[in-house]
């Protein structure tokens, strides 16, 4: 659809139409009390010395230059973010692309092939932590059963600072992958399938077709589908806290758990606005761009 | 004839591929179906399945060893609640983004996408505290209205798209017929958006199944709490129960599965026309 917006909705006889607004109230509040308010109140969290229990004195940037000069942990936690974050989306992306392509191509029993690929969507993040620590597990897990009756040594995955964050980023991608492969499905279906016919009356090959046709068209959903999942994997929280809370020895903490545990286990709520904060601005330094794109196509 | 048995080949192999990765994908769920049916043995064993040793035993123990049911009802109540509540207020909005230029448009098209880009982290503790000064602790209001706002703006978004590829011939002769401006949305746009409207809803309704960390921070009380913090609860013990633990999220997960292959097609029409079309 191009065509713009109703010409009755920009007012009659020159009064502004309350109509759309009134729509929109509820979202307003609902949003308002759960994602305003808390957003300005994180922002001044952050910027004193915030206890639970007691006044808390403003403190001004002191938390921020405390975690960039003298917070060791939180540069190792910044160095593991980027690792997970990178290493499990472009991974992720090409896992996804490969499966959406595949699975573009099936024809009998589409719908019962594709709800399976997609199910790991509809396993809980806790239950998904559940199910990989039997998996996993050093001692009696079944991964290293399997190892073991190979021939090989058992390895000791999620209790290893040097193996669990690259076992947590597989696990990830296990889970969140069918929600990038069914974006990229929708995205491969919505192109028109006159232009295949015609690039087979001109004798082009598959490789061709994906060069020229599918990946080119596809290229807007690719962005949307990688800028969505790094920005929600900058900010992951449920899996890591369910399987390693951050350890062994800070290996897997990450953003979102630091600030988490920072905040519940230290008390520290100044700091741990901080990191959340720090968060937040990764984020949207990755997301705005893209945003005001999808805006803008939307018009 | 060569073209024709190259053609059967690459179909095969097609199809070994797909069903291949179907059972990488399903394999942990299988596995979890597997173990919870060992009648709550510890540590794993085959990963062929033995019918004759099979024991609802570690199912039994669920029920006997924790509040299960109302744990269950919890999560049931604020999902359904959470899925209806986002439909209807995404509805509103969406309308509203889709059919009208208004002033402030544009801020909160941006206030939208940035809202569903914020961790959940940087929300929850700030929440805890403003939940408990209206009251809402322990509450399934609190927990709802936490859920439908993490919810609200990626079905707003779609919903949005949606609303913009269905033409509007339809609402300007509806309105010549005399209907209201919000009948036109329930009885025009509504029913024409079936499957934007599927799509929304098991987004929600998966959203609030496995909520976790506002969960976690909301729902303190035994009484309250939903399975996703139960579950969290049953490794917090001494000894872990893998069987009952995965007799747990057996139960858990195997409803939403099958709600979930049975509307997947809607899932991704849905998502063709609201998310990926611009």
């Amino acid at each position: 659809m191009s065509s713009k917006f109703h010409s009755r909705g920009v007012g009659r006889k020159g009064r502004i139409d309350l109509f759309p607004y009134l729509l929109n109230i509820p979202a307003i509040i609902v949003l308002g009390i759960v994602i305003g308010v808390p957003l300005v109140q994180v922002l001044i969290m952050s910027l004193s010395e915030y206890s639970f229990f007691g006044n808390s004195p403003f403190v001004g940037l002191d938390n921020f230059i405390r975690l960039f000069t003298r917070d060791r942990v939180f540069w190792s936690t910044v160095r593991n973010t980027v690792i997970w974050t990178f290493v499990s989306i472009s991974l992720e992306f090409t896992f996804a692309l490969a499966i959406s392509l595949l699975m573009n191509r099936i024809i009998h029993m589409k719908g019962f092939l594709r709800g399976l690929v997609l199910l790991p969507w509809v396993v809980p993040p806790v239950t998904v932590g559940l199910i990989w620590k039997t998996i996993l597990d050093t001692d009696s897990g079944l991964l290293n059963n399997i190892l073991v009756s190979l021939g090989g040594s058992k390895q000791p995955l999620l209790s290893s600072p040097d193996q669990a964050l690259w076992v947590l980023i597989a696990v990830v991608i296990w889970r969140y992958s069918p929600f990038m492969i069914i974006s990229l499905l929708a995205g491969l279906q919505s192109i028109d399938k006159g232009l295949y016919e015609v690039s087979a009356i001109e004798g082009a090959s598959p490789f061709q077709n994906l060069r020229y046709i599918t990946l080119p068209l596809l290229r807007p959903v690719m962005l949307v589908v990688l800028a969505q999942g790094t920005i929600w994997r900058i900010g992951h929280f449920d899996l890591v806290s369910m399987m390693t809370g951050g350890g062994p020895a800070g290996s897997t903490e990450l953003l979102a758990t630091l600030a988490y545990s920072k905040t519940i286990t230290e008390l520290n709520g100044g700091s741990g606005a901080a990191v959340a904060l720090v968060t937040l601005i990764i984020t949207l330094l990755i997301g705005l761009p893209i945003f005001n794109r999808l805006l803008k196509e939307r018009g | 004839m060569n073209y024709r048995i190259y053609r059967r080949i690459k179909t095969i192999f097609i199809y070994a591929g797909a069903i291949l990765v179907c059972m990488l994908m399903v394999f942990p769920i299988y596995w979890m179906l597997l173990s919870s049916l060992r009648g709550g043995s510890i540590g794993a064993g085959s990963i062929i399945p033995d019918p004759e040793s099979f024991s609802l035993l570690a199912y039994k123990n669920v029920f006997k060893m924790f509040p299960f049911v109302t744990w269950y009802k919890n999560s049931v109540i604020v999902s359904v609640s959470t899925t209806v509540l986002s439909v209807f207020i995404a509805m509103f909005s969406a309308y509203s983004m889709a059919r009208f230029s208004f002033r402030g448009r544009g801020a909160f098209g941006l206030a939208i996408l940035i809202s569903q880009a914020l961790p959940t982290i940087l929300l929850a503790i700030p929440l805890f505290s403003l939940l408990s000064k209206m009251g809402l602790l322990n509450t399934y209001p609190g927990l709802i209205l936490s859920n439908v706002a993490r919810a609200l703006p990626f079905s707003i978004w779609m919903l949005w798209g949606f609303f913009q590829g269905i033409p509007r011939e339809l609402e300007e002769a509806a309105e010549m017929d005399g209907l209201s401006r919000i009948g036109t949305l329930f009885r025009i746009i509504f029913p024409l958006s079936a499957s934007g409207i599927a799509a929304v809803m098991l987004f929600a309704f998966v959203l609030g199944w496995e909520e976790y960390l506002l969960s976690l921070m909301i729902m303190t009380s035994d009484t309250m709490t939903t399975l996703t913090v139960g579950a969290a609860r049953m490794i917090g013990g001494q000894s872990v129960l893998w069987g009952e633990l995965m007799a747990y999220s057996a139960m858990m997960t195997i409803p939403v599965a099958f709600v979930f292959v049975a509307a997947q097609r809607y899932l991704v029409s849905g998502m063709t026309a609201g998310a990926i079309k611009s």
